[in-house]
């Protein structure tokens, strides 16, 4: 419950503090006792180390309230952003 | 059509009732679900703009009535707390505020907005425990008097999470932190105010947070989460006698009942959403709540227990993306929601006196 989530304020404060690492693992920690948790998986989105990570993070938020528009509107702006790096890469290629 | 009679009726603040039959019997001192109670709680009403802030609303169930706390454009309140007198504090952008329903008056400002963090209302309501950043990534305990006065309890832990006040208000529980970036590191400290001394109450493998002192000050009994080997437990210290009790595999525990029970929601992945009663005097577990989609606000964002320690209240969301509050008895198992397509409670709706002491 929301009292229990002094990991995800402790990752909010280091996020503004711009402690990026830091603020990822207290969510890691946070998400494996509170796997529910729609707003610990989004901030994990923002702080993820890599896209992938980002979206694994936003499928969780899908799985638990499919439809929820945040998390639809940060997959689509990732999966943007994959497919025009693939893009550049092959222009690359060629 | 049936769009259009659903509107009406969500209009219409119209009450769903559902009659929950369980086997737990509780023998509850008043049965009325909304007897000498009212409900406040943060959120926007009738908001036909993208930027309303979020003020406080009353709801008073006998006549389905909703009135409006006005703290003002740019308060955007977010949490709320109820003194055993009835007194509201209230945490809004531009501080913490203290409002009274019956004496009318302005909101009167205890916190301006440079403190953040935690802040608990002591059972008197007397003073508030804060938890604030200070230098160096270091969250101290503060203690606020109601005229403003603060001073430091703790300067060389790192507190985390919500303090929590026993029942005499002479003791805080903290969550405490060896290492900032560490959340391994945090252990349970009682600090006696009156000895002014730090005391820790847990130790050794694993770690534990989220502290709750039971509501009666004839027991005196802590509730918290500890994590060990992937497994987490909710530990009940009971500190006159040494004695403790464990609940397995379960998480959310908030006191009912006058501290004889302890409600939780299970983190088997299969039923997290579903809210158990444990009962502390005969050690046995109950099915309170199943869960459906509207626990998933439950464990989200928690419930408040009324002052007598029998009826929950909770926010849920349906899968319509209507929004509304529900209240719960646990000696009737009766269980009514109430809620308007123009309502949108944010936090924890709270139980609020009808008159105030």
């Amino acid at each position: 419950m929301s009292d229990e989530h002094s990991m995800v304020d402790a990752a909010r404060k280091y996020m503004n503090m711009g402690l990026i690492e830091d603020a990822f693992d207290e969510l890691v920690t946070h998400l494996d006792l509170f796997p529910q948790d729609i707003e610990a998986w989004l901030l994990t989105a923002q702080v993820a180390p890599d896209d992938v990570t980002a979206i694994e993070a936003l499928e969780q938020v899908l799985a638990l309230q499919p439809g929820h528009p945040d998390a639809l509107e940060m997959l689509e702006s990732l999966q943007n952003e994959l497919d025009d790096d693939d893009s550049d890469d092959e222009v690359v290629e060629l | 059509m049936r769009i259009t009679a659903r509107r009406i009726a969500w209009f219409n603040f119209a009450v769903l009732v559902i009659a929950l039959s369980r086997s737990q019997a509780v023998t509850a001192q008043d049965e009325n679900l909304w007897s000498g109670l009212q409900i406040v709680y943060p959120g926007q009403v009738d908001c036909v703009s993208s930027v309303c802030p979020y003020d406080l609303y009353i709801y008073h169930p006998e006549s389905g009535a909703t009135t409006q706390l006005p703290v003002g454009y740019l308060s955007d309140v977010r949490d709320t707390q109820i003194s055993s007198n009835g007194d509201i504090l209230y945490i809004a952008e531009t501080g913490t505020f203290i409002a009274n329903l019956e004496t009318q008056s302005q909101p009167r400002l205890i916190l301006s907005s440079e403190y953040e963090g935690y802040r608990s209302w002591s059972p008197d309501g007397n003073r508030i425990a804060l938890n604030k950043t200070g230098e160096e990534f270091r969250n101290n305990l503060y203690l606020v008097e109601l005229n403003g006065d603060i001073s430091q309890l703790t300067d060389d832990l790192i507190v985390w999470g919500s303090p929590s006040w026993s029942a005499d208000a002479t003791r805080i529980a903290i969550e405490g932190r060896s290492n900032a970036f560490e959340p391994q590191s945090a252990q349970i400290y009682v600090l006696n105010l009156e000895a002014k001394h730090l005391s820790k109450l847990t130790s050794g493998n694993g770690f534990a947070f989220f502290p709750q002192w039971a509501p009666n000050p004839n027991m005196d009994v802590i509730s918290y989460l500890h994590v060990r080997d992937d497994k987490t437990n909710i530990e009940i210290v009971d500190l006159s006698s040494q004695s403790q009790q464990t609940i397995d595999n379960g998480i959310g525990p908030r006191w009912v009942m006058d501290g004889q029970g302890l409600l939780y929601t299970s983190r088997s992945p299969e039923d997290f959403n579903s809210i158990y009663l444990y009962d502390l005097v005969s050690g046995t577990q109950s099915l309170v709540l199943p869960g459906e989609i509207r626990d998933i606000q439950i464990a989200r964002y928690g419930l408040d227990v009324s002052p007598d320690g029998f009826r929950l209240l909770y926010r849920y969301n349906d899968s319509n993306n209507d929004w509304g509050i529900c209240a719960y008895h646990l000696g009737t198992h009766e269980e009514e929601c109430f809620g308007d397509l123009n309502m949108y409670p944010d936090g924890i709706p709270k139980w609020l006196p009808l008159h105030s002491k």
